[in-house]
């Protein structure tokens, strides 16, 4: 039981430390711009262009754009929480520590899923206020829920990319071309309809998918048993690259040892 | 245009960035040459890397949706092009301005995307957005550097618009010569050069 609770706390101590020191903002302004300003205006965008051509109504945009705001935030973030390491020459000193790599770096995942959370919960206010977006209050506890859900598997993904910043020098290509696909196949900008059936396919293996999908559900007020296959959906791909990025980690962790490549940059 | 946009806002954030994560910008603050005068062509050439991405983005129009790629006036497309794309590194020099002072000015630049696109009308009518949103449009060079290969494709009088991209477009380089030397002193000042 102390393992654990040792293990639980090394979790939250060292995901607390990297997002302060890894995130690197230094001003409330600048946290503030990233965390709302850059979604904000997002949705603003693909609200407008959607109106203009006719494709979803403004409900459509505020939900989808509230989860990808989660989806910004955890896929950047984590990908930072490793590469960074890399960049600022520390990634050596954590792979030296004795430290469980699993819980190491999946720990890196929990305050962005916060900071996810945070900024999608503004997007829906600003929807409610200014947009005319509605749903029943009691339902955002369970939007919050399937939120955390779709948070964590984006997470998931950044960790993945973050260990492929383990072996390649600049991964952040990698996660502006991940974010680009993500936006335009999980359902937030584009209804999935419209898509062909490949980017559909694509879709599906990605995060988010389901659980953009089973937000909308849920803030329309659709019964429960339509969500929980979705929730299920997106749980089996929280794991599925939770287990990759361990796996990948592990991997590069051992190649850039034998190839003494680990602060190469 | 988006994409040129998007190469000038990031690569000139991008290339202080870089040369202070690999401590060669205190050596560029250092040199006898004014700042700027190094900034500038930094700028310029991440505006001309958005060359490719605005030629990448016609070619996948025509060749996978079909767009004509038919320009009435070759000649003013291609001046249109280029004078936007000058404008907009000129533009660039302000942003990187931030960069040398503030450490991760990466949060600003992140968020300019969507407004840049918003206020110039690149893909959304201005008529859709509140009519103060106009007159701030005429400040951005995007606005007049768009306009104008829209008429030099569609067979209209690009010129004026060409003019007023280059006008806007200086008013930039002279602001960002201004702002660099302005955010170098207070990075000297506040010690932050060298912080990454």
């Amino acid at each position: 039981m102390s393992s654990i609770f040792r293990q639980a706390r090394a979790a939250y101590v060292g995901g607390q430390l990297a997002y302060r020191a890894l995130f690197n903002w230094t001003h409330p302004f600048m946290y503030a711009t990233t965390l709302f300003g850059g979604p904000l205006f997002q949705m603003l965008f693909f609200m407008l262009l959607g109106r203009y051509t006719g494709l979803a109504d403004s409900d459509f945009y505020v939900v989808g754009n509230a989860v990808l705001a989660v989806s910004g935030a955890c896929l950047f973030g984590s990908t930072m929480a490793i590469a960074n390491e890399r960049r600022y020459r520390t990634l050596g000193p954590v792979l030296a520590s004795p430290a469980n790599r699993a819980v190491t770096f999946t720990a890196r995942g929990w305050p962005y899923v916060a900071h996810g959370i945070l900024a999608a919960v503004v997007l829906l206010a600003y929807g409610a206020l200014f947009l005319g977006f509605r749903m029943n209050l009691v339902r955002v506890p369970t939007l919050i829920l399937v939120m955390t859900l779709a948070a964590a598997s984006c997470s998931a993904f950044g960790l993945v990319l973050g260990a492929l910043g383990v072996r390649f020098r600049d991964v952040f290509i990698m996660s502006n071309i991940a974010h680009y696909i993500m936006l335009m196949v999980s359902g937030a900008q584009i209804p999935r309809e419209v898509l062909p059936g490949w980017l559909q396919a694509v879709g599906d293996a990605m995060p988010l998918t389901a659980g953009i999908e089973a937000s909308r559900l849920v803030a329309a007020g659709v019964r429960w048993s339509a969500v929980w296959p979705l929730l299920l959906r997106e749980s089996i791909v929280l794991v599925a690259y939770g287990a990759l990025a361990v796996g990948l980690m592990s991997f590069f962790e051992a190649e850039a040892r034998r190839s003494g490549t680990l602060d190469a940059i | 245009m988006l994409s040129i946009w998007d190469s000038t806002l990031f690569g000139s954030g991008g290339a202080i960035q870089e040369q202070r994560w690999l401590g060669t910008l205190e050596l560029l603050v250092a040199a006898h040459a004014p700042l700027a005068a190094t900034i500038a062509p930094l700028t310029l050439a991440t505006a001309t890397m958005g060359l490719y991405s605005f030629a990448a983005t016609l070619l996948w129009g025509w060749a996978v949706f079909g767009v004509s790629l038919a320009v009435v006036h070759p000649i003013a497309f291609v001046v249109a092009v280029a004078v936007t794309i000058l404008s907009l590194g000129l533009l660039g020099t302000v942003l990187a301005s931030t960069f040398v002072f503030l450490r991760n000015a990466n949060a600003l630049v992140n968020m300019l995307t969507y407004p840049m696109a918003l206020a110039t009308g690149l893909l959304v009518p201005l008529g859709l957005l509140p009519g103060w949103v106009t007159p701030v449009s005429w400040l951005l060079p995007p606005t007049w550097g768009m306009e104008a290969i829209r008429q030099a494709a569609a067979g209209g009088n690009a010129w004026p618009e060409v003019l007023m991209c280059l006008v806007v477009g200086a008013a930039y380089g002279a602001l960002g010569v201004f702002l660099v030397g302005r955010m170098e002193r207070l990075a000297r000042r506040h010690a932050t050069l060298a912080l990454a």
